[in-house]
């Protein structure tokens, strides 16, 4: 369904991605895992076409959509959840994600979907009259997550939606990835928690420094030494040894 | 001074007071979209003023017309203002653009100077020259006109920001540019609405006002720099605050020249801006948190 060849990509001269390929089949759940600066954003962002420098190749369906401007290509059904939340701070809860569904026309099916939304995070019905900007971060995390899933994208790309918070939220948030990957969505996960990202997904690609080093079924890099060591050691004391 | 001078001194100052707010909140919408402070606002009000002259005088149209017209043309010139000095920029810096921007102005000066000559001109007030009587103190009718259609148009501006989706687009783009990418909103159509919309709010003042004060090819850049003082001091950031700011800088100018010098009337708005960040440089209708992310 995606398909990245040799992506490379560049901030002014420094070079951020040194010649990324990977793939996404539909219905899956891939993960992109790494350490902090290894180009999992990066990745994400070249996708999104938010990126100005990019060479290789990145084709959705067989079609080339490198250098395609960004609304186009939510318009063909990639929707992100960025890094960082990035929820519309001075809307409320409502309008956030009525324009997630910015480039969709059909207006009761829209509001359908929020109610959907709703169902999916109980906590954002409650607060569907307040400001996004005076949500909690978990909360934020949830609009992020609920306001990509309002264009009905047919690949949706998440970049850490566990980074900060509690871990009960955490745990919210990743039974609704469950649910929707149940539902058949394809996802993209970026984590830099990799025991979390690896329970939730099919397949993952380990980065380091621009590169893809490691790559396989989830099963399978769980197992392996290099995991171990590199990123599940830590994550596991840090986040969910508890 | 009897009671009636104070409302007269009230009327006038709330009357350019308006005038300032549309000119800060025309810098206020083209900086909450792209972060660019237009010195060339004050120019979309000679404009509109000048223009009006020519389709009222010269082209003999009706005044409601004269009004249309120039208030779209106006709107035309500060979209191509920015479809040929800013976007083709790439990566420009914040001074760089400001540059620009005092360029542009200049340019439209030289333009304007060129067609409507250095003198001054004028349009007819729209209902007549007999003054209402308010509380004692008499009033120009033009007065009730540029209050009216300034209010008028801001009520406007204020739902389509709050109820359509194309408003929401808008506030959602100037809170956060990535995001606004991220739900497929077209950024580029927003930038070159955001230069409409303030343009055209200058067209409107600029016809509005000429009745009372006549127009000449540099009465942009005073109102550009008045309006520029109450759009910081509303806090660049808050629409509501700006226009607020606006019409207090009239109503202080307008108490100021009346009850002690009107030697003072041109430094009083620059006066004001420096109290205001001396003491909250974040403006005062705006919260010191999101100030600390602006680049000004
Ligand atoms: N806007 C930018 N300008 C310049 N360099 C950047 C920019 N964004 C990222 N980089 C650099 O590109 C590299 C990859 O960054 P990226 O944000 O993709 O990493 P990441 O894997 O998402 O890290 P994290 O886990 O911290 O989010 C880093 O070396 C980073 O410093
Ligand atoms: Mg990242």
């Amino acid at each position: 369904m995606l398909v990245i060849k040799n992506l490379e990509a560049y901030y002014d001269r420094i070079q951020a991605l040194k010649g990324i390929t990977i793939h996404i089949s539909k219905g899956e759940v891939v993960s992109l895992i790494g350490a902090n600066g290894a180009g999992k954003t990066t990745t994400l962002h070249a996708i999104s076409g938010l990126l100005k420098h990019i060479e290789g190749e990145i084709l959705l369906d067989g079609r080339s959509i490198k250098n395609t401007a960004p609304e186009k290509i939510v318009g063909m059904g990639i929707a992100q959840s960025p890094e960082g939340r990035h929820v519309f701070a001075p809307l409320d809860v409502l309008d956030n994600l009525r324009l997630g569904a910015y480039i969709r026309s059909d207006r009761q099916e829209t509001a359908r979907d929020i109610e959907w939304i709703f169902e999916l995070f109980p906590r954002l019905a409650e607060r569907r009259n307040n400001l996004a900007g005076t949500l909690s971060g978990g909360e934020q995390q949830m609009l992020a997550f609920g306001r990509a899933l309002m264009s009905r994208p047919k690949i949706l790309l998440l970049d850490e939606p566990s980074t900060g918070l509690a871990p009960l939220i955490i745990k919210e948030i990743y039974s609704v990835i469950e649910q929707i990957k149940r539902d058949g969505k394809t996802i993209l996960l970026v984590e830099q928690n990799a025991k979390l990202a690896l329970k939730v997904s099919d397949r993952a690609y380990v980065l380091e420094t621009g590169k893809v080093v490691l790559s396989g079924t989830s099963s399978e890099l769980v197992q392996s030494q290099d995991i171990q060591r590199a990123y599940l050691g830590s994550s596991v004391d840090g986040f969910l040894g508890k | 001074m009897g009671l009636d001078s104070y409302i007269q001194l009230f009327f006038s100052g709330i009357t350019i007071g308006s005038i300032y707010a549309m000119v800060a909140l025309g810098f206020l919408i083209i900086y909450s979209s792209t972060g660019i402070i237009n010195l060339a606002q004050g120019e979309f009000v000679m404009l509109g003023g000048l223009i009006a002259v020519t389709c009222h005088h010269t082209l003999h149209f009706p005044m409601p017309l004269t009004f249309l017209v120039t208030v779209l043309l106006v709107t035309v010139i500060g979209t191509l203002f920015e479809i040929t000095c800013i976007h083709p920029l790439k990566n420009p810096s914040v001074l760089g653009l400001i540059m620009i921007t005092i360029a542009a102005s200049i340019l439209m000066r030289g333009i304007a100077m060129f067609i409507w000559g250095k003198e001054e001109h004028g349009i007819p007030t729209f209902s007549g020259d007999k003054s209402v009587s308010v509380i004692g103190a008499s009033v120009p009718p033009q007065v009730f006109w540029i209050l009216g259609v300034i209010f008028t148009v801001l009520i406007i501006l204020f739902l389509i920001s709050k109820y359509t989706l194309i408003g929401k687009a808008m506030r959602a783009t100037a809170a956060d540019r990535t995001a606004a990418h991220l739900v497929g909103i077209n950024v580029r159509k927003i930038v070159l609405l955001s230069f409409a919309v303030s343009a055209g709010l200058g067209g409107v003042a600029g016809v509005v006002l000429t009745p009372m004060t006549l127009m000449s090819f540099d009465r942009g850049t005073p109102l550009a720099l008045k309006g520029f003082c109450a759009t910081v001091v509303g806090g660049l950031g808050n629409p509501a605050g700006t226009v607020i700011a606006g019409l207090l800088l009239g109503l202080i100018e307008s108490f100021v020249t009346g009850l002690v010098s009107s030697h003072y009337k041109d430094v009083i708005a620059l006066f004001i801006l420096i109290i205001v960040l001396f003491v909250k440089p974040s403006g005062l209708f705006s919260k010191s948190e999101e100030a600390k992310l602006k680049k000004f």
